[in-house]
């Protein structure tokens, strides 16, 4: 065996460039193996991080426990990492002043070491709190409840249990009964505590503080409590989570932190860890299917290579393990070198390709998280990523190696394959021979006699070009939709808003957001969505059209959904002057006026994709004209739900009566007809807007009117909640961090303050995310075909050495040879195309079907990566050509001929 | 004494109306010591006779034994150590891997059979062979003659029963041939190495103790010029 291997490395040596070229596939397809794997597990663990950042490490939490009860818990097979906090009591929460009719209390609960670990505490402003005296609030206190305090505010409570009249314990997840409730709940054994507030806290998610729980969660530390415990725990195999919990049912009441166990892969019926790693799966199917391509291709030619070796060794008593042994030497070897490199590469080059591109990760998480995306190393993943490359490797090799065994000695020494030949299978066309000549002929009839062998070279270029061109074409849809749906730039990057009292005085909290941030500009708006009756005389044209598919629609008025906005008075004033209106017209409380924003963006199918846009809703030659509104009716006890038809196809409104705590209560619906239900408003249109100003720009058909105008627009049926402030900064981040904390010395909420620029960014981050991977993936894919192609080309002409040595004995010169290649080339690239572009185009129409389920968009063919394709088609063969005819120049005629020793 | 016998052989290439029958019947036997020449014109089915016997090219029908051992009823594995052990061929165009070099080639028998070289036979034949100074050197190194002369050290490398040689001096010169067929004349005897060489030329095959005539695939003349050394 020994000079059989010694064989083999001489072989390889020989053939340096085959070698070198087999070698970079292995590499190639090692590292995109790896990249893939990596990349994949890398994402895998960021999302894993990020939620336990955003919402704590804890699997399980479990409440109602006994001291004992938790204790055991936490000593559980299979528990990790646990903490508890302990119940220490129940209040009324200032029921003067909440406005929370479900929520009367604060309950305040002793967390215990290590919580900081399990549960993310997301502190907004303070510290957590040291000792039994300190207190941390939760942010949805003030936010929805209306109570309000300030760090170092103190506070004295009476905690006690919440019981029923007969004293029965409740439990968290039971809610308020509330006065007319099936019994009356208590405080019972209420005891004085004195706080200091030292802090406020981002209030838990549902899965820690549970939607029925009437009471605001407040935090302390260092109470032993009323006895009533809760666990968090970390499971030690957290992808294991759903068998843990068959084998451990609960004690007391069991809540799951399903996002993480969602992450760590531990279905019910999850969706995106599948699909990150389906996806995966399919990408590394992708790599493999190219990679063995170019494998056993390079393991092909180099056993056609050497059949007559073979033939020579057989003949002198090698044996078919010993030549097969000699084929999986040489894949070893080149495994060996190729492997341990490809690994390197491939985690190098997506580790910096994530390196590159963390700040777009960045916008993935909630903003001011700490995660950052980085690359995360799996020793069992690059094992099976290399042991698929290794089994590739010797599997590529294996087939070759049969054929060159079952062949008999002699047969490999005349290497008679080519003989097996018949007439009509080399035939070509008398045409063939008057256009392209002799040489087109030879070209034709060569490419026609080993289709095999060929046919691997025109399925790398097929392949090739499919995926080049359909990964544009995904690119292209994937930006467009992300685009379209992003919008026009209209300089509102930050958002806050205010709810209850704090809308009292607009001016004040607009100028204080102002001077705190530095924006730029800022203005504040009322709004809310209208559906409008557009009279036939005033609708235009265009949305006419598009509403007349609908036969409801154009009886009595056309329904045109938009919005009503009450613009802050300067910044009306500005709009006026902007487009040519006197202001004066608009600020008579007796007759309101509006400025009508004419257009709604509608996408529409352009040659070159998607087109967004605007479509009018109003004739402009009707100008000025009246819409009206119609909205449902308040009603005392009960809440609009929504429309119906009834029986006669009358319209109507529906109804559920609400408790005094002001829910819904379900099942009593009570019908009115919309004659009866809905109040009918008129709106003047005085005026078009031709140029937004800041503030006075959307993407839909909206009257404005100036904020004070209001009352006298809606009257009192106003039942507006939100005042909305926008903002421009250019430097949106750091304007939104000093707006955060300027509102937090204020003792006001910062839930309610947006960076809508960030999202936008994101969004866009995202698109640039996915098109660096998909063509990253798709450029190595392409190396991968290159040097498939280079491969079977170059030997495909170096294996006739024989024949070109006979036609150049024969008389044909450089320029006829010359030409003969070049019809050689032109045949592989065309065949390659003739499959590759409707494949593409193929695939361009699958991925526009699957893009239109999600948006809308038209069809479109990304004709410069298909240019890009043909010619790099075609630049790739001729390049391969003119390398393979150099070494064929370098032959000795007559050598060649004898066909020894080459 | 009787070492190879061939009986009835027959080989048949193609089918239908493309059929060859390029051996037909073939029958024969050869001693020990014996130096055999096939002579006839081309497509007379000489060399396919030779390829048979030498293990590389399995008969449509009949038999060959070597040495009373039935060469056809072994499977492959045991035919190739036949060919590595009891059988050396000798090629008109040499058939040298170009990558391995003089002492490699010659030694690749022994080597692929796992047994270490018998370095005093591969000095030895190097020294008979004229080859010592080459040792090292790759056959695209080399000329024709001395190709062959390395072709014919793999041969005689592990004293196999027979040495087999097909127009071995179809491809040199005068002054080579004569130089190829006086190595071969003293190694059948020198080691009484039975030989059988096909060749167009008349002086080698008047070298021979026996001539064998082919054509068509059949045996037209079989005389003997010489007693075999035994």
């Amino acid at each position: 065996m020994n000079i059989l291997c010694a064989f083999t490395r001489k072989s390889l040596l020989a053939n340096r460039t085959r070698t070198i070229v087999t070698v970079i596939g292995i590499i190639l397809s090692m590292a995109l193996v790896t990249a893939v794997i990596e990349g994949a597990y890398s994402g895998h663990q960021f999302l894993i991080r990020s939620i336990e950042e955003e919402e704590g490490a804890w699997m399980i939490n479990e409440t109602d426990l006994t001291p004992e009860e938790a204790e055991a818990l936490r000593k559980t097979d299979g528990v990790g990492n646990s903490a508890v906090w302990n119940e220490v009591g129940w209040c009324m929460m200032a029921p003067e002043k909440n406005e929370r009719g479900d929520k009367p209390y604060m309950l305040v609960e002793s967390v215990g070491e290590g919580i900081e670990d399990l549960l993310a505490i997301r502190l907004v402003s303070g510290r957590m709190p040291e000792n039994p005296g300190e207190l941390i609030l939760p942010t949805n206190l003030a936010a929805s409840s209306g109570v309000s305090f300030r760090e170092g505010d103190t506070l004295t409570v009476s905690l006690g249990r919440r019981v029923t009249d007969v004293g029965e314990a409740i439990s968290i997840f039971e809610p308020f009964t509330g006065p007319s409730g099936e019994f009356e709940e208590a405080v019972a054994d209420p005891k004085e505590r004195r706080y200091t507030v030292v802090g406020l806290y981002e209030h838990f998610t549902t899965e820690v503080d549970p939607y029925e729980n009437p009471g605001f969660i407040a935090l302390t530390r260092g109470e032993s409590g009323n006895g009533n415990t809760t666990v968090f725990c970390a499971l030690k195999h957290p992808s294991r989570t759903v068998q843990w919990l068959d084998e451990h049912p609960p004690v007391g009441v069991r809540r799951v932190h399903s996002d993480l166990k969602k992450f760590h892969g531990s279905f019910g019926n999850d969706s995106i860890t599948t699909a990150l790693y389906g996806f995966t799966g399919v990408l590394v199917f992708l790599v493999a299917f190219g990679s063995v391509s170019l494998i056993y291709n390079s393991f092909s030619i180099s056993v056609s290579e050497r059949t007559r070796q073979f033939g020579i060794l057989k003949s002198v008593g090698a044996t078919k393990k010993q030549i097969r042994g000699s084929v999986l030497y040489e894949a070893l070897l080149l495994s060996a070198v190729g492997i341990p490199v490809g690994l390197v590469v491939g985690c190098a080059g997506i580790g910096i390709t994530l390196f590159c591109l963390r700040g777009a990760f960045d916008y993935i998480v909630q903003p001011g998280s700490e995660t950052r995306m980085k690359l995360v190393l799996n020793p069992a993943a690059l094992l099976i990523a290399a042991t698929v490359c290794l089994l590739t490797t010797l599997i590529s090799a294996a087939i070759p190696a049969r054929r060159a065994i079952r062949v008999s000695p002699i047969d490999s020494i005349r290497q008679t394959d080519d003989v097996k030949l018949r007439p009509r299978e080399v035939r070509t066309g008398r045409l063939t021979r008057k256009l392209f000549g002799f040489e087109g002929m030879m070209a034709s009839k060569n490419f026609k006699r080993n289709r095999k062998r060929y046919r691997s070279t025109v399925v790398s270029l097929f392949l090739s070009v499919m995926l080049f061109i359909s990964a544009s074409s995904f690119c292209d849809y994937l930006t467009g939709a992300v685009t379209g749906v992003a919008g026009e730039d209209d300089g509102m990057d930050i958002r806050y808003y205010t709810v209850g009292d704090e809308r009292d005085d607009p001016e004040k909290t607009l100028a204080m957001l102002s001077e705190a941030g530095g924006a730029e500009e800022g203005t504040y708006m009322d709004f809310t969505f209208m559906s409008y009756r557009v009279p036939p005389e005033v609708i235009h044209p265009e949305a006419k059209e598009l509403l007349s598919a609908d036969p409801e629609q154009g009886k009595e008025y056309y329904i045109w959904v938009g919005s009503i906005v009450f613009l802050r008075d300067e910044s009306f004033r500005e709009l006026c002057a902007a487009n040519g209106q006197d202001p004066a017209d608009y600020f008579d409380p007796d007759h309101p006026e509006a400025l009508a924003l004419n257009r709604s963006r509608t996408m529409t199918e352009g040659k070159n994709g998607v087109r967004y846009a605007y479509m009018r809703t109003l004739d402009e030659k009707k100008i000025p004209c009246t819409l009206s509104g119609a909205e449902p009716m308040e009603k005392e006890g009960y809440v609009f739900t929504g429309y119906s038809t009834s029986e006669s196809g009358e319209r109507m409104l529906d109804y559920l009566p609400v408790d005094e705590l002001g829910r819904a209560i379900e099942g009593e619906y009570k019908f009115f007809p919309a004659s009866e239900a809905e109040v009918v408003t008129d709106y003047h249109v005085g005026g078009l807007i031709q140029n937004p100003t800041f503030g006075a720009a959307a993407d839909q058909f909206t009257l404005f009117y100036p904020f004070s105008m209001e009352k006298a627009v809606l009257g009192t049926n106003s039942d507006l909640y939100q005042t909305d402030f926008w903002f421009h900064a250019p430097n949106h981040a750091e304007v939104y961090e000093a707006m955060e904390d300027a509102l937090t010395e204020a003792g006001m909420t910062t839930a309610r303050l947006w960076d809508e620029a960030a999202r936008e960014e994101s969004n866009r981050m995202l698109v640039t995310v996915v098109n660096v991977f998909s063509y990253g993936f798709i450029i190595l894919i392409s190396l991968i075909a290159v040097a498939n192609v280079f491969n079977t080309i170059s030997t495909n002409i170096l294996l006739r050495r024989r024949e070109f040595a006979m036609l150049r004995s024969i008389g044909l010169g450089n320029r006829g040879f010359r030409r003969m290649m070049n019809y050689e080339c032109v045949i592989y690239g065309l065949k390659g195309l003739m499959w590759g572009l409707p494949a593409a185009f193929l695939m361009t129409f699958v991925i526009w079907r699957v893009a239109g389920s999600a948006f809308e968009t038209g069809f479109y063919v990304p004709w410069p990566s298909v240019v890009i394709a043909v010619g790099s088609v075609f630049a790739v063969v001729f390049a391969t050509m003119l390398y393979a005819s150099a070494k064929l120049r370098e032959d000795n005629t007559v050598d060649a001929m004898k066909n020894e020793n080459l | 004494m009787e070492l190879l016998r061939i009986e009835n052989l027959t080989k048949v290439y193609g089918s239908g109306e493309n059929q060859v029958r390029a051996l037909d019947g073939v029958s024969f036997t050869v001693e020990k010591g014996e130096f055999l020449a096939i002579i006839g014109p081309s497509g007379s089915g000489k060399s396919t006779l030779l390829h048979i016997l030498g293990g590389v090219d399995r008969p449509t029908g009949g038999k060959v034994w070597l040495d009373g051992q039935d060469v056809y009823a072994q499977d492959e594995e045991q035919l190739a150590v036949f060919r590595r052990r009891q059988v050396g061929l000798i090629y008109q165009f040499y058939n040298l891997i170009p990558v391995l070099n003089v002492e490699e080639n010659m030694t690749l028998p022994v080597l692929m059979d796992g047994r270490p070289v018998n370095e005093e036979r591969l000095n030895e034949l190097l020294g008979i062979l004229g080859l010592n100074e080459r040792r090292k050197h790759l056959p695209n190194q080399l000329s024709g003659g001395q190709q062959q002369r390395v072709s014919i050290g793999r041969a005689l490398m592990n004293a196999p029963s027979v040495v087999l040689a097909d127009e071995p001096t179809g491809n040199l010169d005068s002054r080579n041939s004569q130089e190829i067929v006086e190595l071969l004349r003293s190694s059948n005897i020198r080691y009484k190495q039975t030989l059988i060489v096909i060749t167009h030329d008349e002086n080698i095959a008047l070298q021979a103790d026996r001539i064998i005539a082919i054509e068509d695939g059949r045996i037209t003349r079989d005389e003997r010029i010489r007693e075999a050394r035994a």
